[in-house]
This record gives structure tokens, C-alpha cells and sequence, in this order.
């Protein structure tokens, strides 16, 4: 096992384009480190230059101790698995998974031994004389994976390994694979487009954004202290909400202004960031997560409070997804359009062409009684509010996370 | 063209037949099933089929038939049963010309498959000149052969360009053409000179085929170079591998005008090949039954070759 640093790393293409830029990342040793972003930023180019199948224009790599930026794919002893499998057709799942061993000289007797028990622990015993033609997708995953555990190498790279999987595989595939990577304690750098697996397999998460990397830290750090706009929308399922509001003065405390209303902050909620806290008529872009709109009834009277227009409730046991209706401006970024686009090109046309007010989510108890087509009050703790620069989309960040959430 | 006209009346009945059917009527009467979109009855190739049995088979086999005569072009002939072959058997120059095709085959099916394959995988990903490089390489694929082996036998003249590059280097000048230790290895120049870009283009297309990705989840997997060809990269291109030699092997056992060209057979018939004899046994001197045995010879020769040939390159998964 080793470690795998990127050191100031850049990739850019004979046209001058540039996928990666000063990419900085440690993988330890040991890690589970997964690199998301949406398509095209860049993090299936930063993997290829692990991997040694893309070369480097700037900036070092590094296996262990050792600098690898020039030694051949073959020589790294890392181990890859391929979005498309990238299996051998004309060979049986057995010869696939003991061709890394066979190429590196091992006793028959040896591959024989160590084939079957890769073979086991995936199982895929049964399997073993058939061709790649023959597999299911979640088996020629499997035979994939297999391929790469078998050697034992340093590292395990992963490039979107469940992307082809119907999403009933992919859960159940996720789970296999953290297993298997906690077994045998191998360093692993995984890429993906999907928040949900870059969350659920991550012992620490890299979002990356037009070869720019935007925040490194644990899934937990990402969804609840997001360093920008761009992360605070790409981490979370339902996304985050972010409307544009303005911070301003009132008697001894402060109020949020968001489309017609105010929302008064209980006295101290804003100490805690040496930004706002001289802040008056200072606009800013307000995060939301959905869980962070609370049934009126019931919450801490403190708390300020929201009204907004219920237009859909979408039943989910047990929880209640409820699309609600504000007269505030949403934020419409550059990050945010993309993120859009990622999706849907015609989604990211509607959010351009968004005229009155924004839409929320919230994510409510079933048994919250909201009904369609009312006007009906939220609670919103101050501790979940995030706060963003609405120039430069970067988190207005609190002094101390534990600080901000002493106040609530 | 015929397929697509026939359809609609085809369908047409069928239509018919299932509409008093399906109102509750008479009870259908019960019809062979036949699928959806059917593509013409057999006897619309009827013509075609007849135009290839009388042209080709018909005809060859006829002229088979003259293998077992002493037909001279004119007047009767008496049936001669094997005699024909009996005398290609016993004729040690008919022999030796079936030496020389057999090595111009075998050496042509070889040069033109190892240059072939080395080109195309030079030129298949890496290199940025690579679509030039093609074109050129598979220009003389275009060319005429009979033009081809006068230019070469330009080349290889005494006083041509070939002896004067070597003469640069100090060797003493050769003839080429005229030594007959020399002369059949200048015919298997030729033929595979012009030859190799043809093959390189199969395997391009072979190659073509085979994903990057595996070659570079070879390379991961700590193989070789040597290792990714051998085990990762022939193995995908087999298909590929079977058509260039089946057709190299049957186009070297056929060769007859680079020959014609470069040596008429000389010197001295130390480039006769099989195809060289029966042009002349048959049109020079008039040995027509002869000729008609040593033709159908060289036919058995190719059909043996070629069935061993698909053997040895088949996929034995």
C-alpha cells in the first residue's frame, strides 16, 4: 500500500485547453478518496495521470515516495478498473482476473490458488470458464474488480466503475466495493459524477470544477460547512436552496430581507461571522438545505420564520418532499447554471428564464400536515443557514462551526 | 432492388385473410406463418444463380474437362485419362515451377503479412504524420501490377537506380534479373512491395476494433509490450489475421504478371511459376489439354491451401 500525492498538478491538451489546474491532493495510504465533479471537469484526466495513461504537463506525482511522472502504466503496480470493464473478450473470466499475475512472473500453482480465492471472495466461482460475452453487467463488475484485487497492487483506481449498473446494482455494488476496500486496506482513488456514491464510499471527498479543485475534506465537512456555492449545490440530494437576500440592521440584532420578507435572527446569530457582523443592507447568497425548513408548529419560537406558497408535496414515506414557492431572487451563478446543464440543457434554460421568484425544497416528516395550493409558515434554525458572497460565490464562513452552532 | 418490389402484394393476402378473422366471421383458415417483413422468394435469383453456374462453374468445369484430353486448340481430341498429369509429374521444370510458386506464395504471404501488420501498428494511434503515411503506403496498392514490374525492372536494371544506391556503399553491381539465384527473390520484392499497403489497411480495420481501453488495462496490469501484442492485441485482430493470409496465400499461388513483366520466366525458367506454364503450354504452344490439366492442378493446389489456411486461423474458443 502506498500513499498517491498530486503535487501542483496541470494537464493541458496541444490546444490549450486545460483540464486540470495545480491540482494539489494526498490520497493516504489506506484512503478511500473519491473525485466528483460534474462531466468535463477534469477528474477523469487527473485519474489517467495516476494512472500513467495521460501525461503529465506540470506539477509532479507521486506513489509512495517515489516520483512517477515518467515510469509506464505497467511499472506503477496500480491496479485500475475501467467504466466500460474494459475485460479481455477473447479470454475466460479466469484468464482475465490471472493475466496481472501472469504478468508478473507468477507460479502457475500460485495463480491457480490466488485466481480461485479472488474468485470466492467475489463470487464468482461459478463463473470462472466463462467469457466476458456471457456476464451480466454486475457480474463483468465483478470479474473487473476481481482483476484488480488479485495482484494486491499499491493503489486501486477507479473511473466510474458503476455507471453502466441499473441503480438496484449500483447500491448493492457500492456496498461490495467499500467492503472489499476495507478489507484489504488499499489505497483508492475513485472518480465519479455522483454525489450520492462520492458521499456513501468516501472516506474523503475531492470536488473538483473545471480542473480547479474546490474543496477536500470528509462528506460530512462537504454537506455541512460547503467552501462555496458551486459545492453547496453539487453536495445533497435534493440540492441545497440558495436565494439572494440582504443582511441588515435591526435594534440590537440582525434581519434577513429574502423577496418581501423579513426574517429576524435571534440576538447573537450572526457573531459568529466576522463578515456580517458589521453587515447592513449587505446582500448576500442565502443556503438553505431542505431539511433545514421546519414545521412551524412545535419549533423553537426563536427561530424565524417563513412563509411560503406550497405547490407540490411529493408523498415519500416517511418523509414528505414539499416544492414551495418564494417571491425571493434565486441565485444564478455560472456554478449554478452548470450544475444545471449537467442534468438537463432544458432545465438550465428554465433556471435562466426563472422570472418570479424561486422554488425550495424542503424535506418535512410524513406526518407534517402541509396541503397543496396553502400559504403555510416554516421554522428555520439559524444554525443552518449558510451564507455566500454573491460575487465571488465563496462561503461566508462561521469564526468556528461549533461556535455557530452553540448559538442555535 | 427485387427484394423491396415484391413486399406489398406479399403482405397483401395476409391482410385479407386475417380481417374476417378477427371481426368473428368465418373461422380463419389456418396458414403457414411467415415473417413480418419477408425479402422475395428464392426464385427471383434465379437469373443471377444461372449467369454464375453457366459462366463460372459450368465453364470451369467444362474446361476441366480438357485435363484428360490431348486437345491442341483445333480438330478432335482423344481422351487421355491421367497421361497429363502423369507428364507435369514426370517434367522436373513443371516441378520446379511448382517449387517457385510455392515459395513466392509462402514468401509473399509472410513478407506481406509481418510488413503489413508492423505498418499498421505503427500507424494506427501514435504517430501525428499517421494519415499521410497511410495514403502513401497504400498508394501502390492502386496501381496497375504489369505497370508496377516495368518500373521495377527499371530499378533493377544493370545500369538502373538500384546498383547505383549501391554502388554508393562500395558493393560491386548485380544483375538482378538475370541470375537465377537472384531473380525469384526480385519477383517476391515486387509482388509484396506492391501488396503491403493492402494488408496494412485489413489490419488497420482489425485494429480499428480494438477498444484503447484494453490495451491500456493491459498495460496496468503490468504487461509488456511484447506481452499486450501477443496475448492482447493479435488475439483480437484473428478475423483480421484470417482474411490477409487466406487472400495473400491465393493471390501469391496465382502470381503471374509480375512474372510475366520482370522475367517472362527466365532465366533459363528460374521463375516459372504454375500460372506462367499454363499461359504458355496453352496460348504459346497450343497445348490446351495440357495447359487445362496444369490449370486445374493450380486450382486444387489454392482450394487445399486455402481450407488449410482457414484451419489453422480459426478462433478455437
Amino acid at each position: 500500500m502506498a500513499s498517491i500525492t498530486f503535487d501542483r498538478i496541470t494537464k493541458r491538451y496541444p490546444d490549450g485547453t486545460q483540464a486540470v489546474s495545480e491540482l494539489d491532493l494526498a490520497i493516504r495510504d489506506g484512503e478511500f478518496l473519491v473525485l466528483v465533479g460534474p462531466s468535463g471537469c477534469g477528474k477523469t484526466t487527473a485519474l489517467r495521470m495516476a494512472a500513467g495513461l495521460e501525461e503529465i504537463s506540470e506539477g509532479r506525482l507521486l506513489i509512495g515516495d517515489r516520483v512517477v511522472n515518467e515510469v509506464h502504466p505497467s511499472q506503477r503496480d496500480i491496479a485500475m478498473v475501467f467504466q466500460s470493464y474494459a475485460l479481455y473478450p477473447h479470454m475466460s473470466v479466469r484468464e482475465n482476473i490471472a493475466f496481472p499475475l501472469q504478468c508478473a512472473g507468477l507460479a502457475k500453482a500460485e495463480v491457480r490458488e490466488r485466481v480461485d480465492r479472488a474468485a470466492d471472495a467475489l463470487g464468482l466461482t461459478e463463473l470462472l470458464e466463462r467469457r466476458p460475452k456471457a456476464l451480466s453487467g454486475g457480474q463483468r463488475q465483478r470479474v473487473a474488480m476481481g482483476r484488480a484485487i488479485v495482484r494486491q497492487p499499491q493503489a486501486f483506481l477507479m473511473d466510474e466503475p458503476l455507471s453502466n449498473l441499473d441503480a438496484k446494482l449500483r447500491g448493492q455494488m457500492r456496498a461490495e466495493i467499500r467492503n472489499l476496500q476495507r478489507e484489504y486496506r488499499t489505497t483508492t482513488l475513485y472518480v465519479t459524477h455522483d454525489q450520492v456514491e462520492a458521499m456513501t464510499m468516501g472516506d474523503r471527498i475531492a470536488v473538483l470544477r473545471k480542473g480547479v479543485l474546490q474543496q477536500l475534506g470528509t462528506p460530512e465537512e462537504l454537506y455541512e460547512s460547503p467552501a462555496n456555492l458551486f459545492v453547496a449545490e453539487f453536495i445533497g440530494s435534493p440540492p441545497m436552496n440558495v436565494l439572494s437576500a440582504t443582511v441588515t440592521r435591526a435594534g440590537s440584532g440582525s434581519e434577513l430581507l429574502l423577496g418581501s420578507q423579513r426574517l429576524v435572527l435571534p440576538a447573537g446569530a450572526l457573531d459568529a461571522y466576522p463578515e456580517l457582523a458589521g453587515a447592513d443592507a449587505t446582500p448576500v447568497a442565502l443556503g438553505l438545505r431542505p431539511e433545514a425548513l421546519r414545521d412551524a408548529a412545535g419549533a423553537d419560537p426563536s427561530w424565524p420564520r417563513l412563509l411560503a406558497d406550497v405547490e407540490l408535496v411529493e408523498n415519500l414515506p416517511p418523509e414528505k418532499l414539499v416544492h414551495l414557492r418564494l417571491d425571493a431572487e434565486p441565485v444564478v451563478t455560472e456554478a449554478t447554471l452548470e450544475l444545471a446543464a449537467d442534468v438537463d440543457q432544458a432545465a438550465a434554460e428554465d433556471l435562466r428564464a426563472l422570472g418570479r421568484g424561486s422554488v425550495l425544497h424542503a424535506r418535512l416528516p410524513g406526518t407534517t400536515p402541509v396541503r397543496e395550493g396553502t400559504r403555510a409558515q416554516f421554522a428555520v434554525p439559524p444554525s443552518a443557514l449558510h451564507f455566500f458572497d454573491l460575487s465571488t460565490g465563496q462561503a461566508i464562513a462561521p469564526q468556528s462551526p461549533r461556535l455557530a452552532a452553540a448559538t442555535a | 432492388m427485387t427484394a423491396t418490389m415484391g413486399t406489398p402484394q406479399d403482405t397483401g393476402p395476409l391482410v385479407r385473410g386475417t380481417v374476417p378473422a378477427a371481426g368473428g366471421g368465418q373461422p380463419a383458415r389456418p396458414r403457414r406463418s411467415r415473417p413480418l417483413i419477408t425479402y422475395g422468394r428464392w426464385w427471383w435469383a434465379l437469373p443471377a444463380i444461372l449467369a454464375v453456374l453457366l459462366i463460372h462453374y459450368v465453364a470451369t468445369a467444362g474446361g476441366a474437362l480438357y485435363a484428360f484430353t490431348n486437345w491442341t486448340g483445333i480438330g478432335d481430341f482423344d481422351w487421355v485419362g491421367l497421361d497429363n498429369f502423369r507428364r507435369i509429374l514426370d517434367d522436373p521444370a513443371l516441378i520446379g515451377s511448382l517449387e517457385n510458386t510455392l515459395f513466392l506464395a509462402f514468401g509473399f504471404l509472410i513478407a506481406t503479412n509481418v510488413v503489413g501488420l508492423l505498418l499498421a501498428l505503427a500507424l494506427n494511434r501514435t504517430l501525428r504524420t499517421r494519415y499521410l503515411l497511410r495514403v502513401l503506403f497504400f498508394m501502390p496498392v492502386v496501381l496497375s501490377p504489369l505497370a508496377v514490374s516495368y518500373i521495377w525492372k527499371f530499378i533493377f536494371d544493370f545500369n538502373g537506380p538500384l546498383n547505383d544506391v549501391l554502388a554508393w556503399f562500395g558493393a560491386a553491381p548485380k544483375t538482378w534479373l538475370a541470375d537465377p539465384t537472384l531473380a525469384l527473390w526480385a519477383v517476391l520484392v515486387v509482388m509484396a512491395w506492391q501488396t503491403t499497403g493492402m494488408v496494412m489497411v485489413i489490419y488497420l480495420a482489425g485494429l480499428a476494433t480494438v477498444p484503447a481501453e484494453i490495451e491500456e488495462a493491459a498495460a496496468l496490469d503490468g504487461a509488456s509490450t511484447w506481452r499486450r501484442f501477443r496475448y492482447i492485441t493479435l488475439p483480437s485482430i484473428r478475423p483480421s489475421l484470417a482474411i490477409a493470409s487466406t487472400l495473400m496465400l491465393i493471390q501469391g499461388l496465382r502470381v503471374f504478371d509480375q512474372v510475366m513483366a520482370l522475367t517472362g520466366g527466365g532465366p533459363a525458367g528460374a521463375t516459372e511459376t504454375l500460372a506462367t506454364q499454363v499461359y504458355k503450354e496453352t496460348f504459346a504452344l497450343s497445348n490446351f489439354g495440357f495447359g487445362a490439366a496444369l490449370a486445374l492442378l493450380l486450382t486444387l493446389i489454392m482450394l487445399v491451401f486455402s481450407v488449410l489456411q482457414q484451419a489453422a486461423t480459426r478462433d478455437r474458443s
